[in-house]
């Protein structure tokens, strides 16, 4: 009777459950944290072509820095993704049989409930985004910006702006991060629990900061294409 | 004066056995005094059935009074029914109203293979007691209550989480069937104390090596569990099993 046993599977290593919790939280807060210094690189863009591009040229200056960095972002995000669709399967597997009523108590929401969504939405774009603004020539056609600069490029800056300029590619943007603004909030408001460090008194006041904080995030990230949008359709810069 | 009563509509989930095909089916429980309890209502509908030379209807129950753990079922969507900190056997039928439909389904999960209607199998939750849920000690004469200094909170902690009935509530609540917040409230009630304390690493891992492999999910914090919990056993004991996992991680002493 292999399920009488509590040493059933002892020997062999397997990852359990709370520990792909802990590792999709770790991975998560390592994303965060990026997601914040890319948030704070992205706003040099209001100061303009030459700040913006400078600060492009430093981050390609730091070299093998810049790769470890790199590396280590790609792993948390593969962990991430690895962890939290196995988390996900193994929870939909462990209630085969639904309710025909289900209500809630008043705690879960549609946040919670679509963190799975919310992700895979984020995969998808962190791709595009890969493809729109880290793998293309900075100093190609694209970088050069009808009427400024005298046709000469602008760099990551022009880059930006002609994406930016095209008002489906920035809706796909603002929607995005949308989802990433949800994300993050329900994100930073259980991680505490996850990472054990949480009392019950402090939870209600994580949630509210997380909620803030992923609006925050959400609005500021978008403000980089309603400004481009703003200056192209209604002021014709 | 008369006693308040109301007649209600059931729908009930009925299953012959573990593999046969389960159904709904209705009942009409006509003037059932409200100052009766859930499980009163259900005895009176089956007396009714075995009246009529029907299968009554299948649910487990012992103490009536809120404190075995043996009763439960999912009321209109909720463990236990709507009621907070209250087991179904504690439910009042005053809290319904006359003319309501009653839909009644058991505890579902993986983990808690059904027997019939509305009994389910939950010896999984022994399993992971019996895997670390325990404290070794001398058999012989009981040591003073005071020999042992814990301090205030702490036994407060460990009192909260030892209030958990292992009804399991928290596995229907949960969105993922998880088992979390009865494990983490057995850990907790143990690793707070004294007692506790000499088996705590191989506890927290065997217990949840246990609860993995019964199949129940994992937590992603919707705090069904907490909501339904009869006891209001806190996901706090989540982040307490957790840190108590991220200790076993440390090296050892
Ligand atoms: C840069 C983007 C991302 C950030 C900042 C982020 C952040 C986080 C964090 C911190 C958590 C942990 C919450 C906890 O421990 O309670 C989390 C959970 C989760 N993440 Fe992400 N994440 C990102 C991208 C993704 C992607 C691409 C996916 C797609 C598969 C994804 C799927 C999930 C899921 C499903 C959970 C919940 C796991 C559970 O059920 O407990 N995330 N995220
Ligand atoms: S029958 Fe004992 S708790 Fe309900």
């Amino acid at each position: 009777m292999a399920k009488d046993s509590g040493q059933d599977g002892a020997g062999k290593f397997r990852l359990n459950t709370v520990s792909r919790e802990l590792l999709v939280a770790v991975s998560g807060l390592v994303l965060v944290l990026f997601i914040l210094v890319h948030l704070a690189g992205n706003l040099i863009l209001f100061r303009g072509p030459d700040a913006f591009n400078a600060y492009s040229q430093h981050l390609h200056e730091l070299g093998l820095l810049l790769a470890a960095i790199r590396a280590g972002l790609i792993a948390a995000f593969v962990l991430h993704v690895v962890m939290t669709a196995w988390l996900v399967l193994a929870n939909r597997a462990a209630r085969t049989t639904r309710y025909a009523v289900q209500r809630t108590m008043g705690n879960t929401n549609f946040v919670k409930q679509t963190m799975i969504y919310s992700g895979l939405l984020i995969l998808v774009f962190v791709l595009l985004h890969l493809y729109d603004f880290t793998f293309i020539d900075k100093a190609g056609p694209y970088s050069v910006v009808e009427g400024r600069n005298t046709g000469q490029s602008l760099g990551l800056y022009g880059i930006v702006w002609n994406a930016f300029s095209n008002p489906l590619h920035s809706l796909l943007y603002i929607v995005a991060m949308a989802a990433l603004g949800l994300h993050f909030s329900n994100a930073v408001s259980t991680i505490w629990v996850t990472l054990g460090v949480l009392s019950d008194a402090a939870t209600a006041k994580a949630n509210l900061a997380a909620r803030v904080l992923g609006a925050a995030i959400a609005v500021a990230f978008s403000a980089i294409p309603l400004y481009v949008l703003a200056m192209t359709h209604l002021r014709g810069v | 004066m008369a006693e308040k009563t109301i007649s209600i509509t059931l729908r009930v989930w009925r299953q012959d056995g573990p593999q046969a095909e389960g159904r709904f089916a209705s009942y009409h429980a006509k003037d059932i005094p409200a100052d009766l309890s859930f499980l009163e209502m259900l005895d009176i509908v089956n007396a009714g059935l075995e009246k009529a030379g029907a299968d009554p209807i299948a649910f487990e129950h012992d103490c009536r009074e809120g404190i075995c753990g043996s009763c439960g079922a999912v009321v209109n969507g909720h463990a236990h029914g709507p009621q907070r900190a209250t087991t179904l056997c504690q439910l009042y039928m005053r809290h319904f109203n006359d003319g309501d439909v009653i839909t009644i389904e058991p505890f579902r999960a993986k983990a808690f293979p059904l027997i019939k209607d509305l009994v389910v199998d939950r010896s999984a939750f022994d399993r992971i007691i019996q895997a670390g849920g325990y404290i070794s000690v001398k058999t012989g004469t009981a040591p003073d209550a005071h020999a042992q200094l814990v301090p205030k909170p702490k036994a407060e902690q460990a009192m909260d989480a030892a209030a958990c009935i292992g009804c399991g509530a928290c596995v229907a609540a949960c969105p993922n069937a998880s088992a979390s917040l009865f494990t983490a409230a057995k850990i907790s009630q143990l690793c707070k104390l004294p007692q506790g304390d000499p088996e705590r690493k191989r506890r927290v891992s065997a217990m949840i090596r246990q609860m993995d492999h019964e199949g129940f999910g994992s937590c992603s914090k919707h705090y069904e569990c907490q909501a339904a919990c009869p006891k209001e056993i806190k996901v706090a004991n989540i982040a307490t099993m957790n840190r108590e996992f991220l200790r076993t991680l440390l090296p050892g002493e």
